[in-house]
């Protein structure tokens, strides 16, 4: 390889990029502590200036990031992306594959004319809740989704940063723009071949974890109790309660060793908490938990039907809505000498005592009327925004963590901040950041969440990994590094056909969007190509769009902002991107070619 | 010993089928009638200590059964049971001579007390189950 | 055993007639006065309050206000126990509809004679502000007595003779009934000052609400409301309703 051109601070800045690349693949130390590293040694050997080495962090980038999180947990606080995903899981069923292509196309649709990593951050607490429900490794799912998402940027002009740059810099050299959908094709092509890879080679190359545990112990089984513990709704016929001595929930528990915790009569007015002298009448939905058995019994002695699954209940009972905890009364609780029933526990407090262990003891039966120790722990069943009340009363100790408390009134207020900022972003052309920023903002104002919990759903790891990478950038750039790896690697090449010319292009552009931001490949690499394709006698326009689409490559390592997001909840290492994200990156390139010489005709 | 009889008519199937059991329990021998002409028909050639009407029905009105009641068997315990109870309804069947009154729905142990208060106005002892 | 209601507009006519007829059948006798000053004692409630409810004038769009209508509802439930503790001769004129449904409480309308009082002419006005018909519609009882012809001891046999008959004894529904309206009326003490549209209707411990204000956009005022009326004692279930029309059905009409 000719070497002509290398000055000292390019062999700095080449051994920069190999000791980051180096780092990220070995994991001696987490990736985004190489990013921080970065930002120390830079500016030492006086690559960039101290001012530039931190530059990252206002960067535009960053600040959307962290302003897209926080919409993103606004959203989910919201349980809007809940009703968002859901038609979307109901489609998919019961199949992780189904699940993957569902959430997958769906994804890449959204990122089509959103940022991708808005996209991205949108959908991850949505795959979190799939992964729980249907038992299936976040890891599994997460890596395949984060791809659809970069790859959704490829489907029209306005996907990502790199497409709407492209026809900027093609004006100085008087060539055609490109349209909003010439590369729908080929970004059509590029996230079905995505998914399909995955769905058929996603086993060898996606790491197996574990199933996230649910807060609040929502495993599927009650401690104390036999058999499995899901609540069960019954439809009460409506004859039920004619001309028969009426059951109450206290028989209900002694008879047939069933907790109630849930009806809803004939006006269709939910009660989650049912005190024991109530009577359980006609015409109604009643949800219990207790064993299978017990519930069969009950519905053979008194005709009540069994539904497969949660109907009326089936959003209220869900798991984001309510589950079980254990509480401990505790020494100094007022509690202590009295009864549930005469501190009015079921209207006060609108939960249901399930189970209540003392010592070794365990009671089922009469919790009303049981004078309460201390020590004495009660297994309870109820809405976490409940539990949020009892806990804030602090006559109980919770043993187990609660579940977050949803707020969908607020769900009005958090899809008006999310349009708030698309408009903004789409229709204004106000900067994302600015844009991102004023939707998180309001959604604060609108306490849709607090700052203290916009503060926490920001994920450090990210933010210090995209800004620590900001000063490589801005290295590879002011030291020539980025001009004379083009110069070079092209120069190698000769006289070329135009097809191996673009090839080489988009694995040169491939490379520059892992280690110097994909806006940056882009700004350095455009004139370049064209200059060298008017000289290879290829089309220039073919050229540019190659580094345009091929900059949304990002896939080996975890420096794509989606991939960086999804690292941490997904468990990956940067060696499950070099496997997954390697398969992918050489899929790109095949379907980018192949899309080219089919649809443009190089 | 004699064996409380007991006529327990009422047009809904359900009502004899679910408080039928109770009463056999008490020591009552019951028969249950869904028509008010087959019941009174019955009435006319059996003696009974307890009837249990219903007051509305297609057939003829509780009220004619109880008048039937009066006329044959007038020491029997006429229990009014209805679902359209009012004050002048009441009124009318204590006048024609009703043991009690209970509106509908009710459960099966109040007539079950109602019952045994028959039974003991009748000089029958309440069964030790009560 | 029985109890009597004795209705009169004129105050001193109703008292004196309710007077010889409890001593006569040996009854408790019980005014609108004592009502009053029961029911403040029993519910610590100020007398002020209670004696504001029988002003004429101040009503609002022909109702009263809900302060008045909190009074009211418990006048009528302490007027429930005290029938409830049979023997019981009432004088006043609150809760007609209460002793309509009660068929073992005898409603007496006592007439006056020529001259009408201006504390009748209020009692009057107050009562078709409140019940919506006239205090002295004698279709709305079982006996009218004329005290302009007939004497008092003359009146005192009649109502006992009256109250002979079988069918004012009480019977097991008749005490239902009255059970029944001893809860509603607490359950409607209990809400009247957030829902003064509420009706209630009780049977056997199971209770239907109705406020314009509980309807469907309303889920979790109206669980509020269910909760709040479960906590009550001897109450076992609670339907609640924003439609009246649902509520008629299901509560008036046949409660199955």
């Amino acid at each position: 390889m000719e070497l002509s051109g290398m000055t000292p601070e390019i062999a700095m800045v080449l051994a920069m990029i190999a000791l980051a690349i180096f780092l990220f693949i070995v994991e001696w130390i987490r990736v985004d502590m190489v990013a921080i590293l970065m930002t120390i040694v830079l500016p030492l050997l006086g690559l960039v200036t101290p001012k530039e080495a931190f530059s990252g962090f206002a960067s535009n980038a960053v600040i959307s990031i962290i302003a897209v999180i926080i919409i993103g947990a606004g959203l989910d606080k919201t349980g809007l992306i809940n009703r968002l995903v859901k038609p979307v899981v109901r489609l998919a069923g019961n199949s992780a594959s189904r699940v993957v292509i569902a959430m997958g196309a769906t994804v890449a649709f959204i990122s089509s004319f959103m940022q991708n990593i808005g996209a991205a951050a949108l959908f991850l607490p949505a795959v979190k809740r799939v992964s729980r429900s249907m038992k299936v490794p976040l890891s599994q799912m997460l890596m395949p989704i984060g791809f659809c998402a970069i790859l959704g940027g490829t489907v029209t002009l306005v996907g990502s940063s790199p497409l709407i740059l492209l026809n900027d810099l093609l004006t100085p050299f008087g060539l055609e723009p490109f349209r909003l959908f010439d590369v729908t094709p080929i970004g059509i092509a590029l996230v079905v071949s995505g998914i399909g890879s995955f769905i058929l080679f996603g086993r060898f190359v996606l790491p197996r974890g574990e199933v996230e545990r649910e807060a609040g112990g929502g495993e599927g089984r009650l401690v104390g109790l036999e058999g499995p513990a899901e609540p069960v709704e019954l439809v009460i016929p409506q004859d039920f309660t004619m001309f028969r001595d009426p059951l109450t929930v206290d028989a209900l528990r002694e008879r047939y060793r069933l907790n109630a915790v849930a009806f809803a009569g004939r006006d269709g007015i939910k009660l989650f908490s049912l005190k024991p002298d109530m009577e359980i009448h006609g015409s109604g939905r009643l949800v219990v938990i207790g064993a299978r058995d017990d519930v069969e019994r009950l519905a053979a002695d008194t005709g009540v039907r069994i539904l497969p699954a949660l109907e009326a209940f089936a959003e209220d009972l869900s798991p984001t809505f309510s589950g079980t905890v254990e509480a401990v009364v505790s020494p100094r609780s007022e509690w202590v000498g009295k009864t549930l029933k005469e501190v009015h526990f079921w209207e006060q407090f609108q939960v249901n005592p399930i189970v209540l262990y003392r010592s070794d003891q365990v009671h089922r039966n009469g919790l009303t009327e049981m004078v309460l120790r201390p020590g004495d722990s009660l297994l309870l069943y109820g809405r976490w925004d409940r539990f949020a009340i009892l806990e804030q009363s602090r006559k109980l100790v919770f043993s187990t963590p609660l579940g977050e408390v949803l707020k969908p009134e607020k769900a009005i207020f958090a899809g008006f901040w999310m349009a708030v900022a698309l408009v903004m972003i789409i229709g204004f052309n106000v900067q994302l950041s600015v844009a991102l920023m004023t939707g998180a903002f309001g959604m604060i104002v609108c306490r849709v969440l607090t700052i203290d919990e916009a503060y926490q759903s920001v994920d450090w790891r990210t933010v210090f990994l995209l800004a620590g990478l900001i000063p490589l950038g801005i290295a590879t750039e002011k030291s020539g590094t980025a001009a004379w790896i083009a110069k070079t690697v092209l120069s190698m090449f000769g006289e070329v056909t135009p097809f191996v010319l673009l090839t080489a292009i988009a694995v040169l552009s491939t490379f520059f969007t892992l280690v110097i931001s994909n806006v940056g490949a882009t700004v350095l690499l455009v004139p370049l190509v064209v200059n060298m394709a008017m000289a290879a006698g290829a089309d220039p326009r073919m050229a540019a769009l190659v580094v345009g689409l091929a900059t949304s490559n990002s896939f080996v390592l975890p420096t794509h902002q989606v991939n960086a997001l999804y690292m941490g909840p997904g468990r990956y290492r940067s060696i499950d991107f070099v496997k997954g994200g390697g398969m992918m990156t050489v899929i790109f390139i095949v379907v980018l070619m192949a899309m080219l010489t089919l649809v443009c005709g190089i | 010993m004699h064996t409380v009889q007991v006529l327990l008519l009422d047009d809904e199937p359900i009502v004899g089928q679910r408080l039928k059991g109770g009463l056999e329990k008490l020591g009552c021998e019951v028969e249950t009638f869904e028509n008010p002409l087959q019941a009174m028909a019955r009435i006319a050639e059996k003696r009974f200590d307890i009837v249990i009407t219903d007051i509305m029905m297609a057939e003829a009105s509780g009220l004619q059964v109880l008048e039937a009641v009066r006329k044959t068997t007038p020491e029997a315990k006429v229990i009014v049971i209805t679902g359209y109870a009012t004050t002048a309804l009441a009124r009318e069947a204590m006048e024609k001579g009703a043991y009690d009154m209970i509106a509908k729905p009710f459960k099966p142990s109040d007539l079950r007390a109602l019952v045994i208060r028959a039974m003991q106005d009748l000089g029958i002892p309440a069964p030790p189950a009560a | 055993m029985s109890s009597i209601a004795i209705v009169s507009a004129e105050e001193a006519l109703g008292r004196e007639i309710g007077l010889a007829v409890a001593s006569e059948l040996d009854y408790r006798l019980v005014t609108l006065k004592e009502l009053l000053a029961l029911t403040a004692h029993d519910q610590g409630l100020p007398a002020v309050q209670l004696e504001e409810v029988f002003r004429t004038g101040g009503f609002w769009r022909g109702r009263l206000t809900k302060k008045r209508l909190c009074g009211l509802a418990r006048l009528e439930e302490q007027l429930c126990r005290l029938v409830s503790a049979d023997r019981l001769v009432f004088v006043g004129y609150v809760g007609p509809e209460l002793f309509s449904q009660i068929s073992h409480v005898l409603r007496v309308l006592i007439l006056g004679g020529k001259e009408k009082s201006r504390e009748g002419e209020a009692a009057r006005k107050w009562f078709r502000a409140v019940y919506g018909r006239d205090l002295e519609d004698a279709r709305q009882y079982d006996l009218t007595v004329n005290r302009g012809t007939i004497e008092k001891a003359e009146a005192v046999r009649i109502i006992r003779d009256t109250l002979r008959h079988h069918k004012f004894s009480p019977m097991t529904y008749s005490r239902q009934c009255l059970v029944n309206l001893e809860l509603s009326s607490r359950v409607k003490t209990l809400l009247v000052d957030a829902f003064p549209d509420v009706s209630v209707k009780a049977h056997d411990g199971s209770v239907w609400v109705y406020s314009a204000a509980l309807n469907r956009g309303r889920q979790q005022t109206a669980a509020e409301v269910k909760q709040k009326v479960l906590g009550l004692e001897g109450v076992r279930y609670v339907e609640v309703y924003g439609s009246r029309k649902r509520f008629d059905e299901v509560a008036c009409g046949q409660i199955r």
